[in-house]
């Protein structure tokens, strides 16, 4: 089994709903994005056009972030998603450097609320618990929803459905067959990464 | 061959200095403490707007890595009379040395999220990872030069072979970090085929101008190394803007421009230049300004490389680059404050014959 994910960007409007929904799913803190969407102009006036790009980890087979680790904190799981061991992670950064999509963050601090006038909210209590001082944390393609059963929390809920979700060993899966037929690229297969997180072009 | 040679009289340190470095010790270590309970100087975690994750800490960190390493590949080259130091400032190299090693040490603990977990790095066994290596050389210089040390201040002679052994460990541990740099495959602007040339240039350089500032040097010869390393780390400088200049890549030459307006570039190159006359210049406190520049120049300059390497992403992200974190700043300084006097201290148990030449 290797999970993946097909981002169709003829489809994806910008909505940030995936961005929304992670930060629900996750609990994520302020500044602290597993799933966020880039925008870009280009052309002159009056030619010009915004482009949206969905980005998270890639969750690479060759993955930089794994090779670089140098406690075995950051592995490559039977499932195919890179996964962090906090209680191995020393918070060297050496991940975030090696990853060329951006796609790690260092807790360099206790969390902040979003709501500095009122406290942290208990859901932020419970959700921060996750996001120890000095280690690093990343998108795991929602582990946990996906062991119940269901998609990433991003794929459900893109509006758009741009998104989806599926296996590379499966070669009856829809994600299966678009790679397998050429219409779904990786970010920069320069890297020699490997990313497990496809698209379809503009 | 060798002689033991009587140590010349401790020399009266300005009582001024040991106050001027106890008082930024001190104000480091209360800093960091701070820092520690969040009070300030802690940045938001953020993959948004900061990319820059290695910064002052891990300039610092390479930059006293290197200065020992360099200490003693001098003192080793010293020992099998390529260069000409005397068997006193042999010895006070040694000891600054290892007290740079250590210091690297620290900056690297203070870099870590989580230091406590550090003994993950050894038992991970992760041989894939370059940190594990530059840690195990690191490990190896310590213990080589700790040896070494012991056998200096034992009077003992210190054979050839060890000498060889300070030299060739001090040349793996700035290549294993320069080859550390450059295995960042998504981090292009490191993995140069200067970059070797570059760390052992720096490491020198730093070498040269700490032991000047021990108040060697002043005949001459170390003078000469030091200009001539000046003038290949200024050429090393040219060489990168240069391929940038000619480059297409425009991820090359977005990193060339963000270097070439990074004021810890120009401070670098400044630095150097400023030094390399100043120490030609006959007074002496001309000289220990110009050495202490070139020190800070070093450090500069892994500082504007660092940045570069990783302000430039793939994805169209806007960066907003680096500014120096002014709580890191003063920790930084106070980690060195706290090396000087650290010499100090061991200095004076030393003050009996020793030494070896030739």
């Amino acid at each position: 089994m290797r999970y993946a994910m097909l981002i169709n960007l003829k489809r994806c409007t910008g909505c940030n709903t995936c961005t929304i929904t992670c930060k629900v799913q996750n609990g994520t803190p302020p500044e602290v994005f597993f799933a966020r969407v880039l925008d870009w102009e280009n052309g002159v006036y009056p030619n010009v056009r915004l482009h949206h790009m969905p980005v998270l980890c890639n969750q690479c087979e060759q993955a930089a972030c794994v090779a670089a680790c140098p406690t075995g904190a950051s592995y490559k799981d039977v499932d195919g998603v890179v996964r962090i061991n906090k209680d191995k992670c020393i918070g060297c950064k050496s991940c975030i450097v090696a990853c060329p999509y951006n796609a790690r963050t260092f807790i360099s601090g206790k969390p902040q609320t979003y709501f500095p006038e009122v406290g942290q909210t208990e859901f932020e209590k419970v959700k921060y618990a996750a996001f120890e001082k000095g280690t690093v944390v990343k998108c795991d393609f929602c582990s946990g929803r996906v062991a119940e059963g269901k998609k990433p929390a991003c794929v459900q809920s893109c509006i758009e459905k741009a998104r989806f979700f599926g296996d590379l060993d499966d070669p009856d899966d829809y994600v299966a067959r678009m790679v397998a037929n050429g219409m779904a690229q990786p970010l920069h297969p320069e890297f020699g990464t490997e990313p497990a997180v496809y698209y379809i072009a503009e | 061959m060798s002689t033991d040679t009587q140590l010349a009289p401790k020399g009266r340190l300005n009582a001024r200095w040991l106050v001027i470095w106890g008082v930024l010790a001190l104000i480091g270590v209360i800093v960091y403490i701070l820092q520690q309970m969040q009070t300030f100087g802690v940045e938001a975690p953020s993959n948004l707007h900061s990319p820059i994750s290695w910064n002052l800490y891990i300039a610092a960190f390479l930059t006293a890595a290197g200065a020992g390493s360099g200490l003693f590949i001098l003192v080793g080259l010293a020992d099998l009379g390529v260069i000409h130091i005397d068997a006193t400032h042999r010895l006070h190299a040694a000891i600054l040395g290892l007290i740079a090693l250590v210091a690297s040490g620290i900056y690297v603990l203070l870099d870590l999220g989580k230091p406590l977990n550090m003994l993950n790095l050894l038992v991970g066994l992760k041989t894939s990872s370059l940190l594990f290596w530059d840690f195990l050389a690191l490990l190896v210089m310590v213990i080589v030069g700790a040896v070494y040390l012991a056998l200096l201040i034992r009077r003992s002679e210190v054979q050839k072979p060890l000498s060889w052994m300070v030299i060739i460990t001090g040349f793996l541990v700035l290549i294993v970090e320069s080859w550390l740099l450059a295995s960042y495959t998504a981090r292009p602007f490191w993995s140069g085929g200067d970059m070797p040339l570059r760390f052992i240039a720096q490491g020198l350089l730093t070498g040269v101008a700490l032991v000047i500032l021990l108040g060697a040097g002043r005949e001459g010869g170390l003078r000469n190394w030091a200009a001539g390393l000046v003038i290949f780390s200024l050429f090393l400088e040219l060489s990168t803007l240069l391929t940038g200049w000619i480059s297409s890549e425009p991820r090359e030459i977005s990193e060339i421009g963000l270097l070439l307006v990074d004021p810890f570039f120009i401070a670098g190159v400044l630095f150097l230049i400023l030094g390399w006359i100043l120490l030609y210049n006959p007074s002496p406190v001309s000289s220990v300004i110009g050495a202490a520049l070139l020190v800070f120049a070093v450090l500069a300059q892994k500082l504007a490389h660092l940045v570069a390497g990783q302000a430039v992403s793939v994805l169209p992200i806007t960066s907003s680059g680096y500014t120096l974190n002014f709580p890191e700043g003063i920790i930084v300084l106070g980690v060195a404050a706290l090396g000087a006097l650290a010499f100090v201290a061991f200095r004076p148990g030393l003050t009996a014959a020793s030494g070896k030449s030739g």
